[in-house]
């Protein structure tokens, strides 16, 4: 992985090219990574490293602006890149809301986003940690396996400057995995899947493997669930993924701006229950979406959005906080290098509540323990229509987790569930790919078999 | 250095090292993306990415690198690091054969008469312009998009066994969808077609009606109910059918699954699988899929029979998986882009056609549903116990036999299965298409599939509702 100091020359002589052919502002953002990934099922299948790097110049003439990247990082091809972003810029449509690059950097203090023994992790250590994985799945029972699992293990540097003078840089590592356990008992099968994300490789939780292995086994029987309405008691980590797919595109200012959000206009309004809370923290120390500074170069922070009910804040980056003449939340975003910032959640979190699990299954006495699902993230979240297919749930019965459940469609208006539907959180909060939430009360959710 | 001898040099390296096979990728792709947005050009981006992986087979454990370096010395260097981690895997690793195929040389171009490159810049702006201005120009509508993306492909495949072969494709599409509001309700509806094929692709449609047509859907469909949730018997049309095989099915064809135990169809091939009228197709070069004449480990691939008329006849294989289920290799092993490893991918994957009209499907179904694929959302699959779930696009009723009124988009699912044995009927009107802005996602990697078919009658769908 190349150093900071050679990315940021790279990327002012671009930016420099850029403004000699004619442009009036112009940026350039480099990333170099390197990221190995072990895929794996009883074995391990194959490992792969892979270096990548990455340069996006985007300029601006008066206002019309042009982008284009280069996945090369040799100097000629930072010109030419440079050069192309000026041309495509020069026949681009003026664009009047407009304002200008962020003519001041800045960078928050973050703890835990860098790990230099997983940047530095060797192919041995990273294969080590994959058989790990298959053997914890294994050591539950001989009737389950690992039918599919895998892990990466990734470190890099981002860079960013622009002709303000500004420049900033980041360094991440990152580690995900996960595992399906597949159980089988005579001629009937079961699977089971669990995902692990953390900034270091020590941080993955290890028990992976163990728990989707005794899920999977305890779904060689599960049963089925006929029709009707019930209470959902919702897994923190599910609860998360539905978080994502509700407010993950709709509470940014860009889906607020162009009409595509229902939240559009209504700030301050009480649009949940007082004890629904909904934050975005791009400071959490070891953060999955934490950074210390955002794809503009200007620093993270945190944001409430939904304050006990109350409709707060939006998730800007500079470009559509410049246009309402506010500050940028710190949440610019690119798919990758090659795309333009916009605005996207860091980490999301549904603010936990001060219930114990087993307590709020006494509590709901009768209903369903939802523990994983397949498309919640099918729902639609400018209606608010929740939708999922249920893949393994408990019956809730007198207060205890019951038989095992499988294969039921549930559906709910999510918008009108966090009125009251949604009365009861957790204490703990569990990580869904950098999204977090505890485990959740639904009340009144209705089942199709 | 040539390109042709970057990727000899990586292979070479490989062997000198001890390797018993190698092959080598490399791959420059030219991008661009146009986005309109409310009649605002939101981006105008055009990427240019290149580099070579390196896969390596020792002692029957694979190793692989990749690097976006185009150096001699960073070549050999990703050939050392894909053999030690060959190396390393000795005694913890799958052991890997790789089943026979044809070391072939030859290069393939997917037809194309009008570069993309080569249309001014000036022309696809005013295009996407128009079709925004058309868009917003229907009553409720808020919010209009749209985006043209072009895409330019030069692979070459070489290996130890003598295999070179090279690929240039190019494609194109466009997206578009608008957002309606009706009595304070909001709709999105959208649609996007795609073609293996230069500029004449964009001139043979009338674009800005394509946009207002879609408008109008989602201002029908603000206006729209949902159906209760239940289980109603319905037809599907050829769209909605290609991404229901596509998941539902396709994935557990795909032998590496079918090898992890983990697929609804282990040890059922020769048996049946669908009802009779069912037939399914998987093949590389297709009239509206994506251009796939061989895979990324240098696989011819042909057509692929997976299942004919409801009998299940052939997994997906890559060369290793092929090897490992005694089966023939179906050149379904493909990658991502150059640093990926290949693993089994549909290409172009579809419902063979019958020969009932909408009509006759929809003869005696007294109430129904008419599921759509236009405008739909995804779909996911559990592979193992065979359950799915989609969003299909807005869709009609059903009401003695024929089309009654419109309904929003609705969550349907079930088991895979048994779903296809309720396949009733299987319509003519057969359609292929791919998307340059989306494909099919596993491991990690998302390739360019084909999905289609043919309408079908299925006896009974569990509906979730809106």
């Amino acid at each position: 992985m190349l150093e900071p100091e050679s990315l940021l020359s790279l990327g002012e002589e671009a930016v420099r090219e850029a403004i000699r052919a004619g442009a009036s502002e112009a940026e350039a953002f480099i990333v170099s990574g390197i990221s190995t990934e072990a895929l794996f099922t009883d074995k391990i299948d194959f490992i792969t490293s892979s270096r990548g790097t990455g340069l996006s110049v985007r300029t601006v003439l008066g206002k019309k602006i042009g982008m284009a990247s280069t996945s090369s990082l040799e100097r000629a091809s930072a010109r030419e890149v440079a050069l192309r972003a000026v041309k495509i810029a020069r026949v681009s449509r003026e664009d009047e809301k407009w304002r200008s690059l962020p003519d001041r950097y800045g960078r928050t203090s973050v703890k835990g986003l860098f790990d230099r023994e997983t940047a530095e992790a060797s192919q041995e250590e990273i294969r080590d940690v994959a058989i790990g994985l298959v053997n914890a799945v294994k050591e539950a029972s001989p009737h389950v396996r690992s039918s599919r699992g895998m892990l990466r293990v990734g470190a890099s540097i981002t860079v960013i400057c622009n002709s303000h003078g500004q420049e900033g840089f980041r360094r991440e590592t990152g580690a995900y995995a996960w595992v399906r356990a597949l159980a089988h008992e005579a001629d009937r099968i079961s699977t089971a899947t669990e995902v692990s994300c953390s900034r270091s490789i020590r941080g993955l939780d290890p028990s992976i493997g163990y728990r989707a292995a005794r899920r999977a086994l305890d779904f060689l029987r599960a049963g089925s669930m006929g029709a009707g309405q019930v209470d959902m008691v919702v897994r923190g980590v599910v609860m998360a993924s539905i978080i994502s797919t509700m407010f993950g595109r709709t509470l940014t200012a860009d889906a607020v701006q162009e009409g595509r959000s229902p939240w559009a206009g209504r700030l301050g309004e009480e649009v949940a229950s007082s004890s629904f809370t909904l934050i975005d923290d791009g400071t959490l120390p070891s953060g999955f979406r934490s950074r210390e500074l955002d794809d503009d170069g200007l620093p993270t922070r945190r944001t409430t959005l939904i304050e006990r009910g109350v409709l707060r804040a939006f998730l800007y980056d500079d470009y559509r906080a410049k246009r309402e003449g506010v500050s940028s939340t710190g949440n610019a975003w690119r798919a990758s290098y090659k795309a333009p910032p916009r605005p996207e959640p860091n980490c999301l979190m549904l603010a936990p509540g001060d219930w114990g699990l087993e307590e709020l299954l006494e509590d709901t006495r009768e209903g369903l323990y939802v523990v994983e699902t397949i498309g919640e993230w099918l729902s639609d979240p400018v209606r608010g229509f929740l939708n999922a297919n249920v893949t393994h749930a408990y019956l809730i019965e007198r207060g205890e987790v019951s038989r095992p459940v499988s294969g039921m469609t549930i559906s709910c208006d999510f918008f009108k569930a966090m009125r009251g539907g949604i009365d009861a959180f957790c204490r703990e909060l569990e990580d869904h790919m950098g999204f977090l939430a505890p485990t959740t009360r639904l009340r009144g959710v209705r089942i199709s078999g | 250095m040539m390109w042709e001898e970057l990727a000899s040099l990586a292979v070479e390296e490989a062997l000198k090292l001890g390797a018993d096979y190698a092959d080598a990728r490399l791959e420059a792709k030219w991008a661009e993306v146009v986005t309109v947005e409310n009649l605002e050009l939101k981006s105008y981006r055009s990427s240019h990415t290149k580099g070579i992986s390196i896969r390596v087979l020792v002692g029957g454990c694979w190793g692989f690198a990749s690097t976006t370096i185009l150096e001699g010395s960073e070549v050999r260097d990703a050939a050392r690091r894909a053999f030690k981690i060959a190396r390393a895997l000795a005694g913890s690793a799958r052991e890997a054969k790789l089943a026979e195929v044809k070391a072939v040389e030859r290069a393939f171009n997917s037809p194309v008469k009008e570069e993309s490159a080569n249309v001014s810049p000036e022309e696809k702006l005013e295009l996407l312009m128009d079709m925004n201005k058309r868009a917003l120009s229907v009553e409720g509508v808020k919010n209009a998009g749209a985006s043209l993306a072009s895409l330019r492909e030069q692979i070459f495949f070489t290996s130890s066994e003598g295999a070179g072969l090279s690929l240039s494709r190019s494609s194109i599409g466009i997206l578009y969808s608008s957002i309606a509001s009706f009595s304070g309700r909001m709709e999105r509806a959208w649609d996007s077609y795609s073609s293996c094929a230069g500029w004449e692709f964009v001139k043979e449609r009338d674009w800005p009606s394509e946009a207002e047509g879609v408008s109008n859907l989602a201002l029908e469909v603000a206006k729209a109910r949902s159906p209760p949730a239940g289980t109603y018997p319905a037809v599907l049309d050829g769209f909605l059918v290609g991404l229901l095989i596509h998941e539902a099915f396709g994935h557990a064809t795909e032998g590496d699954i079918v090898l992890s135990g983990d697929s609804a169809l282990r040890g059922k091939l020769g048996e049946q699988v669908a009802s009779e009228h069912v037939s399914i197709i998987d093949e590389g070069i297709v009239e509206g899929g994506f251009y796939i004449p061989f895979d990324d480990e240098g696989t011819l691939k042909g057509r692929t029979v997976v299942v004919k008329n409801g009998i299940l006849k052939a997994f997906l294989t890559s060369r290793s998986v092929a090897a490992e289920l005694g089966l023939r290799p179906t050149g379904n092993g493909r990658a991502q882009g150059f640093s990926y490893f290949p693993t089994v991918r549909q290409t172009n994957y579809y419902l063979a056609p019958g020969d009932q009209s909408l009509e006759e499907l929809m003869e005696g179904i007294d109430y129904g549903l008419f599921l759509m694929g236009r405008s739909r959302g995804g779909g996911q699959v559990e592979p193992g116990m065979g359950n799915f779930t989609f969003r299909a696009g807005p869709s009609y009723v059903i009401r003695h036999g024929e089309l009654s009124e419109l309904v929003r988009g609705v969550a349907i699912s079930g088991n895979v299965l048994e779903t296809l044995k309720l396949v009733e009927g299987v319509g003519r009107d057969f359609q292929i298409r791919f998307s340059i802005f989306a494909g099919c996602g596993k491991y990690g990697q998302v390739v360019h599939v084909g999905l289609g078919g043919a309408p079908v009658r299925v006896k009974k769908v569990v509906v979730g509702g809106a």
